[in-house]
């Protein structure tokens, strides 16, 4: 028996859930922004295109899933820096920031630490940086990641298994080498 | 991001913070954690995205305050009984709409060398209770003009969307209205700056009805066929048919 279709059922109209989105951005605006910076966007950029990833996030409020928001806003951040042409950049620090870093050290230890732990991490392949990065400071699971980077599970695990053996690595020969400083 | 499942696989390792990471490895973790935008940059985002921004913990919650989106969106939530499931999808593209205003303030101020660390900018003034009833066309996009800038080059991937929706929104409020004609001008305006737009079909749904209501039928048929051939099955197409007076299968 054919339905006549008379009337389309409108979906409801669903009011712009402001609370949420102000939720999400006082939860996530931090994490988004610092996941632009590492992925190479100066400070300004990375401000322009965090606003353009809560755009994004506000269009599909519905369909983010509580517990997936700050996957989907890391990952909606990835592709607008994507769009912006960007590549994951390692940090450019030289061995003068090494001794910059030492003299900074009683200064100022948190700005310090700061710098400390960006020069770690730019000794970390860049390939492998990005999904330690995710997974041991931005807290994403390795799912998350996979899905993120479009990679295979076992992929996260290898490339997150590297990462830290570089990153422990690098952390244990900066740490000698400020002792050694410290010392001299 | 829609994944199936977020359980976490078993293998998971613990994070280095929650295991053996030594001291010094967990001060670089940790102090990667310290990495954020100045409070004004925060402030900035929070404006532009019209809500309010809670300032640390430790210190009185700041708020800043939201311009007139809100009104806007929820007066553009009222006027869509004709093709309600138009803006559905979009609506919260309006909310993307008030930034690129926000952002284009920003770009006419003049640069701030230090911003304060907290700056909480006064309410903006109350926004109309009612929208417009009878909004004028569209301006040509305030976002081609911004996105000249390299500084707001990160719009463009969405501006695109906003001056789509904008278009398709002023259509629907003249269909509203009862102006087919107008309603088919804008239409028609939008089927020709985007040829393969996101919202092709709502706009040629909208066209096919408008062109019922002028009385241009066999046109308004003629299309109708060829838009419920290609949009089989979909809402629309059901729309349109039953808007033409075919029969949709």
């Amino acid at each position: 028996m054919a339905a006549p279709a008379e009337r389309i059922p409108a979906p409801a109209v669903a009011e712009v859930d402001r609370t949420r989105l102000e939720s999400i951005f006082n939860a996530h605006h931090v994490s988004v922004w610092r996941a632009l910076r590492r992925r190479g966007l100066s400070a300004e950029a990375a401000e322009d295109a965090t606003q353009e990833t809560f755009v994004l996030a506000a269009e599909k409020l519905d369909a983010i899933r509580p517990e997936s928001e700050r996957s989907f806003l890391i990952a909606t951040a990835l592709r607008v820096a994507h769009t912006l042409g960007r590549k994951t950049v390692r940090w450019e620090l030289d061995e003068d920031m090494d001794q910059r870093l030492s003299a900074n050290r009683d200064a100022s230890d948190k700005r310090a630490d700061m710098q400390l732990c960006d020069l770690v991490l730019s000794k970390v392949d860049p390939d492998l940086v990005e999904v330690f990065v995710l997974y041991e400071i931005e807290g994403l699971t390795s799912p998350e990641i996979a899905e993120l980077l479009q990679i295979p599970l076992g992929s996260v695990a290898s490339r997150l298994r590297r990462a830290r053996e570089q990153f422990r690595d690098a952390a244990a020969r900066i740490e000698k080498s400020l002792q050694k400083e410290g010392n001299s | 991001m829609n994944r199936p499942s977020a359980d976490q696989p078993p293998a998971a390792p613990d994070r280095l913070l929650a295991s053996d990471a030594t001291d010094f490895e967990r001060r670089m973790l940790e102090a990667a954690l310290q990495k954020k935008p100045s409070s004004a940059a925060s402030s900035r985002m929070a404006k532009a995205l019209g809500v309010a921004m809670t300032i640390g913990t430790t210190t009185t919650a700041t708020t800043v305050a939201a311009g007139a989106t809100v009104t806007k969106v929820a007066a553009t939530a009222g006027a869509t009984a004709a093709w309600p499931w138009v803006t559905v999808g979009v609506l919260g593209l309006v909310v993307g709409g008030a930034v690129i205003g926000t952002r284009a303030g920003r770009e006419a101020r003049p640069p701030q060398s230090s911003p304060p660390a907290v700056t909480v900018p006064a309410p903006a003034p109350p926004a109309p209770a009612t929208a417009p009833a009878k909004p004028a066309l569209p301006p040509e996009p305030p976002a081609r003009a911004v996105t000249s800038s390299p500084r707001v080059r990160a719009a463009t991937a969405t501006s695109e969307l906003r001056e789509q929706v904008a278009l398709l929104d002023s259509a629907r409020q003249a269909m509203s209205d009862g102006e087919s004609r107008r309603t088919l001008e804008i239409v028609r305006r939008y089927l020709d700056r985007y040829p393969s737009g996101t919202f092709r079909p709502e706009a040629t749904a909208i066209q096919i009805e408008a062109l019922m209501k002028v009385g241009r039928e066999t046109e308004a048929r003629a299309l109708a066929e060829r838009f419920v051939a290609e949009n089989r099955g979909s809402l629309l197409a059901k729309r349109v048919a039953d808007v033409a007076g075919l029969t949709a299968r």
